[in-house]
């Protein structure tokens, strides 16, 4: 056989192999195979899809001259050495009603941050590739998910919409981050209106997210690109609806016709139950709510280390890949080693 | 003024009034006596609460040793009377709902011993000229303070860390709980046959059974039919562990409605206040909980300005206008029940409970 034939049959099992279906949980690479990698970069993207991750995520933000990268917050001492490299640039900001001091994005030019080396944040994990990886911009991600070879999704999420759209370099720009990202988006081709599980949208798959429902408001006017409502067990940054006000039946109905995707934090599934002195895992009910609500419901974040892992698993992770998609039936989560989650489901679903 | 159109206005101002005489009004429930003025929980806060007004004294239940009932806010004796000084080899060290406490605990204490304690005022920038003067109130004297006063004053006690003070030694060698101790001593006072809420026997003797713990309110269900109340904070439930938002779905509430007749969630769970913005906007939580046909009393309030709700500048009555005219709260716990008593018999026609 040609090589080209060797070629074609490659890429048409790998693109049978690794279909987005709606019939099995997604995989999302949360921050790309940032469990092995340092997050947010070009080769965690990589890996991600290498180790067959339906999505992966990028953490927009937004530099001093108005360009996006992928990063998890503004401040990036955590996961670069901005903190040596751009010493002189450390400054002080109220983000979300807590003061973050360190070397900022929308401090530096995009020149600048090209400049930067990305680094492992967690201490237990790989620290071998600090000051290897450039930090990419959001339209390098796209691309790295448009040239996989097989459709992978994008998961993008607007990072402190209130507080970016406030900087003054936005408002000199009369922009919003809601803008500059469906800019960028519609510049690659991400601009159409097809459904979430639609067949169209399964070959080109795309999700938008958010701690702020008021920046999915303001995204669901710039594109049809389906919604992703992110809930901590917190307010929610900008409205300060609590929790319980947030999944009450009036605010449910209220955000539905724009939100298609509710992604509770895995900590607001469960609660631990000491019924009779054995331990067990008890549903709070509340994906269930949603999905009756006629949401899809995706949760974060999955870790294979055994401190991240679900209680009364005793750090057994199938365990808590059992409750989240046998027992709650999410429809997609985010983990840090979607290799894992990958193997886990190729086990259990068809 | 068109014929057709004064009978109409003249109907609407008479249903107007109407409305007016029958809105109920809210209770005001002296919170731990009128502890803004007096070291809380003593014979002298609860009776000035009565001499201000207020509908109900309140008395937050805890165990001696030797199984005796007294009125005192936690377990743990040292921050409110003068224990620590005088039993200063009796400190240790409990976990309760998770949390370490060190200190003399009253129920490591005899009711003997309890009695040779004054009580202090907790908070530092309230009245200190009264400690060590003050005795601690059995939850018998207690009734007996309400049931002796010249109008109808009702009692609202709490089970205090009901779970904790069940598994204690004490309790379970006596085969008995902690329910079934503070059901026996209303028993004897006359107390259990003040059901339902607004009957003529329960506003002959009103009371309210309150607890941060939903299976307390079971236990209590199972021996009294008196009203109970389920009190919120922003936390689980500390022993179902239930986080908030599931205790107040549907199916939760439709579970509970058989047992809790009224459900009284910490204030600031009721409003929030958006970013940027100098407006309080209800969560809703109230409205949600009238409609599923509970009663919502709400705790607590304080005339100190930093605890006066966001947005009113410190002006109390602004918070009673958003929590009475705005939100409907059906009654709430006031440090300084004289305040809250002479804004609603300003506000509101005043009747006796």
């Amino acid at each position: 056989m040609s090589a080209r034939a060797y070629l074609l049959l490659f890429a048409l099992a790998s693109c049978l192999a690794a279909q987005i279906t709606a019939d099995r949980p997604l995989v999302v690479a949360h921050r790309g195979a940032s469990g092995k990698l340092p997050e947010h970069t070009r080769e965690a993207y990589l890996l991600a899809i290498q180790e067959g991750a339906d999505f992966i995520e990028c953490d927009v933000v937004v530099t001093k001259d108005l360009q996006l990268i992928c990063r998890h917050e503004p401040q990036l001492n955590d996961t670069t050495d901005a903190a040596e490299k751009c010493r002189d640039r450390s400054t002080t900001y109220e983000i979300d009603g807590a003061n973050v001091t360190g070397v900022f994005a929308s401090d530096l030019t995009h020149a600048e941050v090209r400049q930067l080396r990305a680094t492992q944040r967690l201490p237990f994990r790989n620290q071998s590739f600090n000051g290897n990886f450039s930090i990419p911009t959001f339209a390098e991600y796209l691309d790295i998910a448009l040239q996989a070879g097989r459709p992978v999704g994008l998961y993008p999420e607007t990072k402190h919409p209130a507080w970016h759209n406030l900087l003054p370099t936005l408002k000199a720009a009369n922009t919003t981050i809601e803008k500059l990202v469906t800019d960028v988006l519609k510049s690659k081709g991400y601009d159409t209106s097809a459904p979430i599980n639609s067949t169209a949208w399964l070959a080109r798959p795309i999700v938008l997210q958010s701690f702020e429902v008021n920046s999915l408001r303001r995204l669901h006017e710039l594109t049809p690109v389906p919604l992703v409502y992110l809930l901590d067990d917190a307010p929610d940054p900008q409205t300060s609806q609590p929790l319980f006000e947030m999944v009450s039946d009036a605010n449910l109905a209220a955000i539905e016709p724009f939100v298609t995707v509710v992604a509770p934090w895995k900590g607001l599934l469960y609660r631990v139950s000491s019924d009779g002195g054995d331990k067990k895992l008890v549903s709070t009910g509340l994906t269930a709510r949603l999905k009756q609500k006629g949401f899809i419901a995706h949760t974060y974040t999955l870790g294979n280390e055994a401190q991240f892992v679900l209680p009364t698993c005793g750090g057994d992770i199938e365990c808590e890949f059992r409750f989240l998609f046998k027992s709650e039936g999410i429809d997609g989560a985010f983990t840090d080693y979607p290799g894992t989650l990958v193997q886990w489901l190729d086990k259990n679903y068809r | 003024m068109p014929a057709a159109k004064a009978p109409l206005v003249a109907v609407i101002l008479a249903t107007c009034l109407v409305a007016q005489i029958a809105a109920q009004r809210p209770f005001v429930v002296g919170h731990r006596g009128s502890s803004g003025k007096l070291p809380e929980h003593t014979k002298e806060a609860y009776l000035l609460a009565i001499q201000e007004g207020a509908d109900f004294i309140e008395c937050d239940v805890v165990v001696t040793k030797d199984l005796q009932l007294i009125c005192r806010h936690e377990p743990l004796l040292d921050e409110t009377t003068d224990a620590a000084d005088k039993f200063k080899d009796r400190s240790t060290t409990y976990e309760i709902d998770g949390y370490n406490m060190t200190g003399v605990f009253a129920s490591d204490l005899t009711l003997a011993e309890v009695r040779t304690l004054r009580a202090t005022q907790r908070v530092s920038f309230r009245n200190q000229s009264y400690n060590g003067k003050f005795k601690i109130p059995t939850f018998e004297e207690y009734l007996d303070i309400a049931l002796q006063a010249n109008r109808p004053v009702g009692v609202y006690p709490e089970t205090k860390h009901p779970t904790w003070h069940n598994s204690l030694p004490a309790l379970k060698a006596a085969g008995t709980t902690f329910e079934k101790l503070v059901v026996e001593v209303l028993k004897a006072k006359g107390y259990t046959a003040s059901a339902p809420f607004n009957s003529t026997a329960w506003r002959a003797r009103p009371i309210f059974l309150q607890s941060f713990e939903v299976n307390s309110l079971r236990r209590l269900s199972e021996l009294t039919s008196v009203p109970t109340v389920y009190l919120l904070d922003d936390a689980p439930d500390p022993e179902t562990r239930q986080p908030l938002f599931e205790i107040v779905s549907d199916s939760n509430l439709a579970s509970i409605k058989s047992f809790v007749s009224t459900v009284a969630p910490w204030k600031s769970l009721l409003y929030r206040v958006p970013v940027g913005s100098k407006k309080l906007v209800s969560t809703g939580l109230t409205a949600h909980l009238k409609r599923k046909g509970f009663m919502v009393h709400t705790y607590t309030i304080r005339n100190e300005v930093q605890y006066v709700l966001p947005t009113c500048g410190g002006v109390i009555a602004c918070e009673f206008r958003f929590l009475f005219k705005l939100e409907g709260i059906d009654g709430a716990f006031a440090d300084y029940p004289g305040t809250l008593m002479q804004w609603v018999k300003k506000n509101y026609k005043y009747t006796p409970i």
